[in-house]
């Protein structure tokens, strides 16, 4: 059965994407994380300023399109699957600068090439890249998406006295925005005097910091879905209840509005070419391809999308 | 040469099979995952053989009580061996209620013939048509103590007697900077460090070695570029000593109790790799202790250098990322105590160029793929 490696940035997918594709290509595919770890992510950074600054070889993205390009030539163990696909989150500083994210990943994946490969191995790599490697965006971020159905955030442990104001029907996941006054008015409560290590871990994992970006943050609000008592310890937790909720997540529901997550359907219309056409897969992907940064791929594509 | 290190079901290690190439090698792995003790066992062979197998279990593992490995089922064999050139020797250990047999069966194959055999709790071995007795001693030192012009057991025990490991975390850094050496006629870095000064000195007044000598003045100025120049040796009564000239503080010398830890660990793994003699193997745990990452880079330099024009294999067991990207040409020197993705009874350690595809590998920072837990780490549980 035809491979596909998939290398991430979020323990979330590390541990659900894979089961989440499978579920919608089930004899398809088989589906591997390329490493047993997610890749730090390059996106938190604005990736204009990626764009503007000297390449360096030593950045979470040139780590990032070297695994990429490794996994596609030669391969981990010289077998490369068929596909390889980079993932990674949009975040809310990129949200809207699509294409600035695609470019730095284009530009990087040529840097990366150009000075690892030469002669007749290089024209390989290229065109081994162009049929066997993607990037794909999620946005902002993974969680967006568990706002499609109520049993996701239910499966990412949504605490019984707490219910999503978020309404799919009238936004679409991928430009998350919640006005939900419970959620929104908390104050921002002082941060507290612990080391530095300690504060970014409470930071990250408490809802109520970073009041600013709490609107659009698909993240923060499941964390406080996920947190009964509203004081900022969430049961939350992107490798058990986030992994459920993405294994598990309903296709049906994710799909249903066709003018919707055009990054997600661009990352499926991507998959969809590799397999024979079937009705029933059709029809959930009506109507066709969407069109955004990572779909369709353009005439110079360097990768398979983009 | 040949140099072939076999193990089962010894301590932490289930089967190692690692034949160590010439040059710098590098072993990786988890902690726990046995690097230490793959030294260890060479060094149990060499007090093996200069003082018996039973007092050499008991000075290295405490006896010999605690030494099946934990996987390992009860009656399975403890085997060590170490092939040498064309000379393969094996024994294998016998425990009985916790006690070493006071006789372990060994034989000596030479191109594919025995040439020396001891049965199990026998008190002869038979070496050609000789009959043996074989004391508290290894069958192997009895016959070389009779047949010294043997070449296949002067290879072989000439080998095991080069052997050094040192473990930098075990240097005596602080009583050597503070005491000083007593003055020795060694000519080889104690595994303790304390007789450095002495052994330097002997190096600097003995034409022979005095290229050990410069080769860790030169290095260290190669280390430390914009600080080192020279050292004077201080003589009082029995005690050497060290001073050290610097670029930094002109003509004004510091002491050695007054130097960093860093250039001391330096100066101190420059001595242990000048130690090594010529066909011989030297081996350092932890080279990375107290050293600044680039300076690291640069005694990586030095170590690769002599090793190469020295003819002495050196072995580092490591967790350094600074020291793995040296080998970023030559994964196959880097050694990884984890088979991976390979079956989980491949003997260890294996090369990393068979762990991942030399062209997957040649686009990565080593280092970076150690860090990032792809190599050489606790395996984590994986769900797709």
């Amino acid at each position: 059965m035809p491979t596909i490696s998939l290398l991430v940035t979020g323990k979330t997918e590390l541990k659900g994407l894979g089961a989440l594709l499978g579920r919608l290509f089930p004899a398809d595919f088989r589906y591997a994380n390329a490493s047993d770890q997610e890749l730090r992510g390059f996106t938190s950074r604005d990736c204009r300023e990626i764009l503007d600054a000297p390449w360096s070889a030593e950045s979470d993205l040139a780590w990032f399109v070297s695994h990429m390009v490794a996994e596609a030539f030669p391969g981990r163990h010289g077998d490369p699957p068929d596909l390889v696909i980079g993932v990674d989150d949009v975040e809310l500083v990129n949200a809207g600068k699509e294409g600035v994210v695609v470019q730095v990943v284009r530009d990087a994946v040529r840097a990366h090439v150009e000075a690892s490969f030469s002669g007749p191995a290089r024209d390989r790599v290229y065109v081994q890249l162009r049929n066997r490697c993607s990037f794909h965006l999620l946005k902002p971020m993974v969680e967006s998406y568990f706002f499609c159905e109520q049993g996701a955030l239910d499966r990412a442990g949504r605490a019984a006295s707490r219910t999503s104001r978020f309404a799919p029907a009238d936004c679409d996941p991928e430009q998350f925005v919640v006005d939900d006054p419970e959620y929104i008015g908390v104050p921002e409560p002082r941060k507290p005097q612990v080391r530095k290590k300690s504060i970014r871990a409470i930071l990250k994992q408490d809802w109520r910091f970073g009041a600013a970006t709490r609107p659009r943050h698909p993240k923060k609000y499941i964390q406080f879905l996920c947190d009964e008592a509203g004081d900022g310890a969430t049961a939350y937790r992107e490798t058990t209840g986030g992994a459920d909720a993405l294994r598990a997540l309903s296709w049906s529901h994710v799909l249903a509005r066709p003018d919707q997550v055009p990054l997600l359907r661009s990352l499926l219309a991507d998959i969809s070419r590799l397999v024979e056409p079937r009705p029933e897969l059709a029809s959930l992907l009506a109507p066709g391809e969407p069109r955004c940064a990572t779909w369709p791929p353009p005439q110079n594509n360097l990768l398979r999308n983009i | 040469m040949r140099v072939r290190l076999r193990v089962q079901n010894f301590a932490v290690l289930r089967a190692i099979d690692f034949e160590i190439p010439s040059g710098v090698n590098v072993l990786v792995g988890a902690n726990g995952s046995g690097k230490s003790t793959v030294l260890d066992v060479i060094e149990l062979l060499r007090h093996a053989y200069e003082r018996g197998l039973q007092e050499s279990l008991g000075h290295h593992f405490g006896g010999a009580s605690q030494i099946r490995n934990y996987d390992a089922p009860p009656d399975a064999d403890i085997v060590l061996g170490l092939d040498v050139g064309d000379v393969e020797w094996t024994t294998t250990l016998r425990i009985t209620g916790g006690s070493l047999d006071a006789a372990s069966p060994e034989t000596l194959v030479a191109r594919g013939q025995v040439k020396l055999r001891r049965q199990a709790l026998s008190a002869e071995a038979d070496f050609g048509d000789q009959k043996l007795k074989v004391g508290e001693y290894l069958a192997v030192r009895s016959a070389w103590d009779r047949n010294q012009d043997d070449e296949d057991l002067t290879t072989w025990r000439d080998f095991l007697r080069k052997y050094r490991v040192y473990r930098s975390y075990n240097y005596r850094l602080h009583d050597l900077s503070k005491f000083g050496s007593e003055a020795s006629p060694d000519r080889s870095l104690d595994v303790s460090g304390l007789n450095a000064f002495s052994v330097f000195q002997n190096w600097y007044l003995q034409r022979p070695y005095r290229a050990r000598h410069s080769f860790v003045c030169d290095s260290l100025r190669h280390i430390y570029p914009d600080y080192f120049r020279d050292f004077d040796f201080q003589v009082a009564g029995r005690t050497v000593t060290l001073q050290i000239l610097t670029s930094r503080w002109g003509e004004r010398p510091i002491q050695v109790s007054q130097e960093s830890t860093g250039f001391m660990m330096a100066f101190l793994s420059l001595c242990a790799v000048a130690s090594g003699e010529p066909g011989g193997l030297v081996a350092i745990d932890e080279l990375e202790n107290s050293i600044q990452p680039a300076a690291i880079e640069r005694l990586f330099e030095c170590i690769d250098e002599y090793s190469s024009t020295n003819d002495v294999r050196v072995l580092i067991a490591t967790h350094s990322p600074v020291v793995l990207d040296q080998l970023r040409t030559e994964p196959s020197s880097i050694f990884v105590l984890d088979p991976g993705e390979l079956s989980p009874s491949q003997p260890l350690p294996v090369p990393l160029d068979k762990l991942f595809d030399p062209g997957w590998l040649a686009q990565f920072s080593l280092g970076r793929l150690y860090t990032s837990l792809e190599y050489g780490a606790h395996r984590l549980p994986t769900n797709v």
